[in-house]
């Protein structure tokens, strides 16, 4: 009988479905969460089974992105997942589990319910727009019988209602989710990007070169941003890649100023010399050691930097400049409402609600990273 | 000759004016040879280590003098022949090891960094070889402690990774600076033992430096005493342990305390304090402090003079002696 059952935990294991594999070796609460995973993904798939397949042929790059990202998805779960089984299978064996600084985090982080149930939101809200086409019940900018159509309440066939012209509400906010949480991402990454490489090469070579690059930052700053973006939007045709450029653009010199300071700290500790004294290039001391020590003030900003893109892209959308309709954005949606709002209340209601969750969430990771990454708190784990 | 220093002076260039932290040290050092430096705290003995391979950080500069590694001018060296120096040809082994080794990283990974950069070696090789080097420097479980992070070892096993990263290019010269200072008397001793072994075993010269003149006297062939950024003296261990020259290496000897000898004799320190380098007296900077000295030693500065084979000395009283 023991026999048997090892045997069920040993093919358990090695099945392709993720989550099984937790759930033998004990980890239930994880392998649930990999199954629910795997199945709504499979739940989408056969669904709109249609969709997906000539997602692939469809000229329009939106349609296309999505069908790959539902195989991007499937296969990325199934390999972490059999990832992660084969090193809780190595960890089993093993007495002592190495505490990376990293892995200490995250486990504070876990504690966080709080923060940990934004991630679940921002992951939900990030499939919901990465699959967007593919779960949206109606096209987004299809016009039916206006005079039919318009000004319908939230029911079972429009949970979100229509607008002026007679759209589903329901599938503008899920196309609206995919431009203002992709503007929010990609802007974040590349301000995060340039600010970094910037400020540690500033703080590393210190002395003029220091002095130049940081007195550019000053001159940067001293722009008020929003204006800068108002007149950068006037000047260019607002569209996503515009509006990302310009938003990580305009952003960078906060993080340089900040990321400066913790290398100017860092580059005076021994392990700097060290470096140094194995002859490794300045870029490779910069890249390979002093930033890896300084991310995790990053990070922290980095969640609330994707909040403020957001933000930022909305505000702009919402008075006209940013992203035009009939592209939705989640911006330019409560826009729209705004003039409806005593009449028909769900036009902004949604596309706002999505709004405010999402920038509620990223504040709340960050507020988890912090407290996960608080050196202090660190160091009383350890002690 | 594996290194010769002539004349080298390292300032620190300060609100208050220059500091001369390194004032005209020149020394040879062989093949194979095992060399020490001493002098109490702040004298520059660490700043001729880093003058060495040119890492003497900001304000810092070496402002004048030559250093020869293997025939090639260290400091008119171009950077990408400078940093095959600085590991590949001198490995520095650090008085810290908990501040020197990077706390994000594992031990593995800080040595398959040096193995991989200047001995070309890929990623396998290095694992194997990391293994391999942590074994050597008698690290148990080496698989293991090279997935370790700094603050998973204790004191003695992070130097010994650290000595592995020092000697993992293969270094012609090992500069040890201070490299027990932070552990307990049997972790030093194992060290020390550690040293004399990779030693014998690569055929490296090794420049120890030291404040403690009586553990630098185990490993040393040589000795080199330094005071407020002058070598002072220069002599074969033997020599300097029985006959000092210099009435600052005598002071020295005396404050080491004599176990196990019968006679309880208190301890004699020097008198004084180690002048401010700001604000060196003038002539012999160790005149304030010298039961010997005289209006002479007030006066200049003394030479370096021979006092007999491979022996020299800087004092007016002895030196000539």
């Amino acid at each position: 009988m023991a026999n048997a059952r090892s045997d069920t935990r040993n093919i358990l294991r090695r099945a392709w479905l993720p989550g099984l594999g937790h759930w033998a070796l004990g980890h239930r609460g994880r392998g649930i969460r990999l199954l629910l995973f795997t199945v709504t993904i499979l739940a989408v798939l056969l669904w709109r089974w249609d969709l997906f397949v000539t997602g692939f042929l469809a000229p329009f790059w939106d349609r296309r992105l999505a069908s790959l990202s539902l195989v991007a998805l499937l296969a990325s779960a199934v390999a972490l997942s059999r990832w992660d089984v084969k090193r809780l299978l190595s960890e089993e064996g093993e007495a002592q589990i190495h505490r990376s600084p990293m892995r200490v985090a995250l486990r504070r982080f876990k504690e966080n319910r709080l923060a940990v149930w934004a991630v679940y939101i921002i992951v939900a809200l990030y499939l919901v727009a990465a699959l967007a086409p593919l779960l949206a019940p109606f096209d987004p900018a299809a016009i039916p019988d206006v005079q039919s159509n318009r000004y319908l309440a939230p029911s079972w066939t429009h949970p979100c209602g229509t607008d002026e012209f007679g759209r589903d509400l329901f599938s503008r906010a899920l196309y609206g989710a995919r431009v203002s949480l992709s503007i929010g991402l990609l802007a974040m990454i590349i301000a995060k990007t340039i600010g970094t490489t910037y400020g540690a090469t500033a703080a590393y070579f210190g002395g003029a070169v220091d002095n130049v690059l940081m007195r550019i930052v000053d001159i940067w700053i001293a722009f008020p941003t929003f204006y800068l973006m108002l007149m950068l939007v006037g000047i260019f045709e607002a569209n996503i890649t515009v509006l990302v450029l310009i938003l990580g653009l305009t952003s960078w010199p906060g993080t340089a100023r900040f990321i400066r300071g913790e290398i100017l700290s860092l580059k005076e500790q021994e392990f700097t010399e060290a470096a140094r004294a194995i002859g490794l290039p300045a870029h490779l001391i910069i890249f390979r050691h002093l930033i890896p020590s300084a991310l995790s003030p990053v990070l922290v900003t980095a969640a609330l930097s994707v909040a403020g893109m957001i933000g930022a892209e909305a505000g702009l959308s919402f008075l006209g400049l940013g992203i035009r309709p009939p592209t939705p954005s989640w911006g330019n949606m409560v826009a729209a409402g705004q003039d409806n709002l005593l009449h028909a209340w769900w036009i902004a209601f949604f596309p706002g609600s999505l709004l405010a969750i999402t920038l509620i969430s990223f504040s709340l990771l960050a507020d988890g990273l912090r407290d996960a990454f608080d050196p202090k708190a660190l160091m009383q784990k350890f002690v | 000759m594996l290194l010769s220093v002539r004349d080298l002076r390292s300032s620190f260039f300060l609100d208050e004016g220059e500091l001369q932290a390194v004032d005209g040290v020149s020394f040879e050092l062989d093949k194979g040879e095992t060399v020490g430096l001493v002098g109490e705290s702040g004298c520059g003995k660490t700043i001729v280590a880093l003058s060495i391979l040119d890492l003497i950080p900001p304000p810092g500069r070496v402002v004048a003098g030559e250093i020869q590694f293997e025939g090639q001018d260290v400091l008119r060296m171009p950077p990408p022949e400078l940093r095959r120096l600085r590991g590949a040809g001198i490995g520095l082994v650090f008085q810290e090891p908990a501040a020197a080794l990077n706390p994000v990283y594992t031990i593995g990974r800080q040595l398959s960094e040096v193995l991989r950069l200047h001995r070309g070696l890929d990623r396998q090789q290095a694992r194997r070889e990391t293994v391999r080097l942590l074994g050597e420097m008698g690290i148990p479980e080496p698989e293991k402690r090279a997935s370790s992070h700094p603050f998973e070892l204790s004191g003695g096993m992070k130097q010994r990774a650290l000595i592995a990263i020092a000697v993992a290019g293969r270094p012609k010269l090992l500069i040890a600076d201070e490299p027990t200072t932070a552990l307990d008397l049997t972790v030093q001793a194992e060290i020390l033992e550690l040293l004399a072994h990779l030693q014998e075993q690569h055929q490296m010269a090794i420049l120890m430096i030291s404040h403690d003149l009586d553990m630098v006297a185990e490993m040393a062939d040589r000795v080199l005493v330094m005071y407020t950024g002058r070598i002072v003296e220069e002599a074969p261990t033997a020599d300097l342990m029985t006959a000092p020259k210099h009435p600052y290496t005598e002071g020295l000897l005396a404050a080491i305390p004599q176990l196990g000898t019968g006679t309880e004799a208190p301890l004699v320190g020097i008198p004084g304090a180690v002048p401010n380098l700001l604000d060196l007296p003038g002539g012999c900077s160790f005149h304030p402090r010298c039961r010997l000295a005289d209006a002479e030693c007030e006066r200049e500065i003394p030479g370096m003079s021979s006092v007999g084979s491979r022996w020299r000395c800087a004092c007016f009283k002895t030196g000539a002696a």
